[in-house]
């Protein structure tokens, strides 16, 4: 291992620990190529443009151990309340107790790790776009080194599931490290709405560093709506990768408010003609919060169309980055892309970094971004008062309005109303009533 | 077939690039010797007859830039660059300061002239401008100089500055842009050789339109020009800026440093069309323009304002930029680059909103062709004072044919709730349709590319001053010759 | 001697036939009405007769003035005299009204060996061709359709029409989208260019147009070949039993 380096990378020790005892079957392989890929690139810094806004110092010299524990209850008031199957996942393992198992329809199937097949294996194949530097994904890479379980998921050809199904994903306990890992497999035609949660069991202060990958064959059509919803001090670290085939349909959603750190990061292929892809989501922030959403919608194939909206609302000390990135390959002519960001600022001391970009290799397309940074226009609050609305009324329904212009764009109406709910709840307990 | 890949094989079978200014002068030349060390800055500050504090700044640049990596950030790529294999000084050795226009060399007359730039003091037809004129390392003349000097204008080479009025040089150079600011301007603090240096005095409206027209002549010479313009409180000026190099097969490096002030509630106009020599289709010659230029806002209510018109180079890496101190300054950058063949351009601005009610436009339209790159890279940072502060950005990028690539990376930072930054970006081609329309008419397509690609830019172009918008505009279709039709 | 001439034209757009053979003359300062159901290949046509690509002639031959029209590129075509009023004029940003005009109308005279023209000289014209026809100028100081309304892009073709002066003007659906008094402004301003040496061949689905551009010959398309021919009577007689007789697939 890299013996030039005097001190060791965080977490380096721990991997180490969680290596003891381990035979070298197929996933201690894997480990150990994520950990050389983990160490070849480093801790990242502010020089990594990538984690230009976002500084891990605080997560990278803090010393946490590896969770052992994987019982604990679900918090229901956490979580996206939705009456349909849940698989859970405590600090980063299956818990069959709490899941639902049972109740998964028929056409879809859940694989442990052990048992997984030959071609299963091949979903956790790299996740680097290319060896060089910049497609580099530290985090991603430690992911791998350090997953202890998986939830594998395929849902066969043609399927179509009317119920969603719910992935909870719980950190339980203190000063823990784990490393959730989530494939979902969506077969050819088939269709399927997600939710996935994540929440912590207590006030506990953890580390949650996943990875989420969802394959789209072609035709197939996906709901995927994340709520993170992690504990006051934890960390939240995520890569979401998903590959989109010809004409299938990826809808994506993520409402960001817990922990103290966050970074949802969204990875987006798309490899088929006719694919549509939405990335979308919303991010409230208080106290002293770091909120960061980081995208990159690749166009690989001709005639795909990506659109994408982000909101965010930061009040107090909190900090929100929004970095997305449209991708257009010169093959990739008559795409269609949009992205949105907008930031709301309420406070003095809440802060906004935002870059949207445009990256295009082939003529004949049609790209648009923008981004605002503001606050309440106060010509639409005065509107409302010279209604008879009273100043903070009309704030906060102006807020409201604003956050659920974003969630609108969610394509499942049950979903959609759950998050709203949610988002309302939290402006509620955040914002308007607190102290 | 399509547009597009018609495009493509006119580009490929286009010849030699039609770059009317590629000449050389033919002119005996005093020269320092090649590479760069501490001896060599010592040699051009002597030629320059300056003061000791002035070779000390330059020492001081010169240690610290050994200290700097070259910046890799930007979406260029380029052959590296031999520091040690340049000519950092290069003068006509017929110069030996002339007094006046009679006395310069009649071959550099002839130069100029060729150029589309007549050193006489002449009327021309829209308005009075006054020419610096920067061949290689050393101004050659200054225009007007008495009726600017009459009114209280200084306008002179920035050699002469800093012998005839080293303290505002003094109280001024090195304040916007610092000595260790970045590897390329670090490196023209130590060898910059001549440019152009600008103090209106308070109240003056100056009435002509100042210019300076810097020329590249000799072989494997880097220019790092060196421009500074103070507008004083309440004052007004409008500064124009041209060039050109001769049609060489290897790289040459211009690295200039540009710094303004406005005082309160003055105004400086700064308009560029730059159009040194690309190179050839395949890349091979054409300049590196690595240039640092940056506006300080200092006083209330004061503006500055970027418009430039980028068609040359090989490589060029630029972001000129307004740091908004002053309460109601108004920060502007109003940009055309046009890429085609082999050139790469990584320009933007960034506009840093420290003052209170600051306001920024930043207008950019990117054209791309051949087998170009061409990145807007953009930061809007607002400050937590800059209570009211607002910006308006649009990137709009247009392509032609597909071996090209157009890019937009802005960076939008604040921290002030009260501020409003909005940012729009769009990419698209020429479409079928237009081009259809326009042949439709009679127009030939290279004429109706030329129109629309026109049409595309005139948010920009309306920006310049008149007597720069024609040339500029009959550039933009030279630049863009070959690429369809 | 026909001024255009088509014979047994085949015309493919994306590999498919539209036109199957079309046959038809034009004299000098005639008027030609081709009408039909929509997908019949009227504007298919006209954007084969203005040389639009992708618009691939499979068969046939059509002479203009005596030259093989289909030597000539789209640009060519125009400054040899043919003018298409576009059914969708398109949109121009940026590129001022009077500045497009010129350069069209410079084309043309260099094409055909003359000095161009000097700026006030053409302004001048421009305004006088404008107030012959009634309308103002101002269109021309806007970019070219940006921002206006159908009427004022039918508008605006009828005036770069007056100031191009083609010998063959092709109006492509000109009605289409045009409340009734658009439509008689427009019409208007067509029979003010008429002329002896102005010949037309107007496109159109309806016949209220013909009411007030009256046709010396009428023409129905469908299914790509030219089913009848007639005086102005035929377009009423289409007016009143519409194109059901023409609806069945041709023989």
């Amino acid at each position: 291992m890299n013996i030039q380096q005097s001190s060791k990378l965080p977490f380096e020790e721990l991997i180490a620990e969680s290596f003891e005892g381990v035979t070298g079957d197929w996933h201690h392989e894997l480990c150990k190529r994520g950990l050389q890929n983990y160490v070849d690139v480093g801790w990242p810094g502010a020089k990594n443009e990538s984690w230009k806004y976002t500084n891990l110092n605080k997560l990278g010299s803090h010393s946490f151990s590896i969770a052992k524990d994987y019982s604990t209850a679900i918090p229901e008031d956490m979580i996206i309340p939705l009456d349909c199957p849940r698989l859970v996942l405590v600090n980063g393992v299956f818990n069959s107790e709490l899941s639902d198992q049972k109740l998964l329809p028929e056409g879809i199937a859940l694989t442990p790790l052990a048992n997984l097949s030959d071609y299963q294996k091949t979903f956790f194949d790299d996740l680097r776009l290319g060896k060089e530097i910049k497609y580099a994904l530290p985090l991603a890479s430690l992911n791998t080194a350090m997953f202890s379980d998986a939830l594998v998921l395929e849902l066969a050809e043609g399927t179509e599931l009317s119920s969603p199904i719910h992935i909870i994903s719980i950190g339980s306990g203190s000063q823990i490290t784990f490393a959730p890992r989530i494939v979902v497999n969506v077969g050819k035609g088939a269709k399927l709405d997600v939710i996935e949660s994540h929440v912590g069991a207590s006030s506990g202060m953890y580390f949650s560093n996943s990875v989420v990958q969802f394959n789209l064959q072609d035709g197939a059509k996906v709901g995927h709506y994340k709520l993170q919803n992690e504990s006051n001090e934890s960390f939240h670290i995520s890569l979401t990768k998903v590959l989109i085939k010809e004409r299938a349909f990826y809808d994506n959603f993520t409402i960001s408010l817990g922990g103290i750190l966050s970074r949802n990061e969204i990875q987006a292929h798309i490899t088929g003609s006719g694919a549509e892809c939405c990335v979308n989501g919303t991010y409230l922030g208080a106290g002293s919060q770091h909120i960061d959403n980081t995208t990159l919608i690749e166009h690989i194939a001709e005639g795909s169309c990506s659109r994408e909206v982000f909101k965010g609302v930061l009040g107090d000390r909190a900090r929100g980055v929004f970095q997305g990135k449209i991708l257009v390959h010169p093959d990739a002519q008559k795409t269609d892309g949009y992205q949105m960001n907008r930031a709301m600022l309420l406070s003095d001391q809440a802060e906004i970094n935002s870059k949207p970009e445009l990256e295009i290799y082939a003529d004949d397309v049609r790209c648009s971004h923008g981004a605002t940074v503001g606050e309440l226009e106060e010509e639409h609050i005065f509107y409302l008062r010279a209604r008879g609305i009273d100043r903070e009324r009309a704030r906060r329904m102006l807020i409201g309005a604003y956050i659920s212009d974003a969630i609108d764009e969610i394509r499942n109406t049950g979903i959609r109303s759950s998050i709203q709910g949610v988002a309302e709840n939290w402006l509620k307990h955040n914002l308007y009533e607190k102290k | 077939m399509s547009i597009s890949s018609e495009t493509v094989d006119q580009v490929k079978g286009l010849e030699a690039d039609k770059y009317k200014y590629g000449f050389v002068t033919d002119i005996e030349m005093e020269t320092a010797p090649k590479g760069l060390n501490e001896d060599i800055i010592r040699f051009i500050s002597e030629k320059k007859e300056e003061p000791d504090w002035m070779l000390e700044w330059r020492l001081k640049a010169y240690r610290h830039w050994l200290t700097m990596k070259e910046p890799n950030w930007a979406k260029v790529g380029y052959k590296k660059i031999d520091y040690q294999d340049l000519y950092y000084y290069a003068a006509p050795k017929s110069m030996d300061r002339p007094k006046s226009l009679d006395e310069v060399d009649p071959e550099l007359l002839k130069t100029y002239e060729k150029l589309g730039i007549p050193l006489k003091e002449q009327e021309l037809l829209s308005g009075v401008v006054a020419v610096d004129a920067v061949f290689d390392s050393v101004s050659v003349a200054t225009t007007y100089k008495a009726k600017l000097t009459e009114m209280g204008v200084i306008f002179c080479s920035i050699s002469e500055a800093v012998r005839e009025y080293p303290d505002l040089v003094k109280k001024y150079l090195g304040s916007v842009v610092p000595q260790s600011d970045n590897y390329f301007s670090a490196l023209n603090c130590a060898v910059f050789t001549d440019g152009s240096f600008v103090y209106v005095p308070k109240g003056l409206r100056c009435p002509m339109e100042l210019s300076t027209y810097f020329r590249i002549n000799a072989e494997n010479t880097g220019q790092f020009e060196r421009t500074m313009i103070i507008a004083d409180e309440g004052s007004y000026v409008s500064y124009l800026e041209g060039c050109t190099a001769p049609q060489r097969d290897e790289n040459q490096l211009h690295a200039a440093v540009v710094e303004l002030v406005a005082l309160k509630d003055a105004e400086i106009k700064y308009s560029t069309v730059q159009n040194w020599y690309p190179g050839d289709e395949n890349g091979a010659g054409g300049i590196y323009n690595f240039v640092t230029k940056r506006g300080a806002c200092r006083g209330d209510n004061s503006k500055i304002s970027w418009t430039q018109v980028e068609t040359g180079s090989a490589v060029t890496w630029k972001y000129p930029s307004c740091i908004l101190q002053g309460d109601n300054s108004v920060g502007e950058f109003y940009s055309v680059a046009i890429t085609n063949n082999a050139q790469q351009a990584d320009t933007g601005t960034k506009m840093i909103h420290l003052g209170k009610n600051t306001r920024s436009t930043i207008i950019s339209k990117g054209i791309s062709a051949g087998k170009a790159d061409n990145t807007y890279r953009g930061l809007v940072k607002i400050m937590p004072k800059a209570e009211g502060a607002r910006n308006f950005t649009q990137c709009d990028s247009l392509l032609i044919g597909n071996s090209c690539g157009a890019h937009t990376v802005p960076y939008i930072e604040s921290r002030n709730p009260t501020a409003r930054v909005e940012h729009e970006a769009t990419t698209s081609k020429i479409s079928e349709d237009q081009m259809f329309y326009c042949q439709q008419r009679g127009l030939s397509p290279e004429a109706a590319v030329s129109l629309i690609v026109n049409g595309f830019c005139k948010e920009v172009m309306k920006e310049l001053p008149m007597e720069f918008a024609v040339e500029a505009q009959k550039l933009i279709g030279i630049s863009l010759e070959g690429s369809v039709g | 001697m026909a001024l255009l001439s088509i014979k047994n034209l085949h015309a493919t757009v994306g590999g498919k036939e539209i036109l199957k053979g079309i046959n038809l003359e034009l004299g000098p300062g005639e008027i030609h009405a081709v009408m039909g159901p929509n997908g019949s290949g009227k504007s298919t046509l006209s954007y084969v007769l203005a040389g639009r690509e992708g618009y691939d002639v499979a068969k046939g031959e059509i002479v203009f003035k005596d030259k093989n029209l289909l030597d000539l590129e789209a640009d060519e075509r125009a400054n040899e005299g043919i003018f298409l009023a576009f059914q969708y004029p398109v949109e121009v940003p940026g590129v001022v009204g009077m500045t497009f005009l010129r350069e069209a109308y410079n084309a043309k005279l260099r094409y055909s060996g003359h000095k161009e023209a000097d700026a006030m000289e053409f302004l001048k014209f421009v305004r006088s061709r404008a107030k012959t026809l009634n309308m103002s100028d101002e269109m021309l100081k806007r970019a070219v359709n940006v921002g206006f309304s159908g009427g004022e892009k039918k508008r605006n073709e009828i005036l770069q029409m007056a100031v191009l002066e083609p010998e063959l003007a092709i109006l492509d659906e000109t009605d289409s989208g045009l409340d009734i008094d658009a439509l008689k402004l427009v019409s208007e301003g067509v029979n003010k260019l008429r002329s002896e040496n102005r010949s037309m061949l107007i496109i159109t689905h309806y016949q209220r147009l013909l009411n007030y551009i009256q046709p010396d010959h009428v023409h129905v398309l469908a299914h790509g070949k030219i089913q009848r021919s007639g005086g102005k009577e035929l377009a009423l007689e289409l007016e009143a039993n519409g194109y059901a007789e023409f609806s069945g697939e041709a023989a």
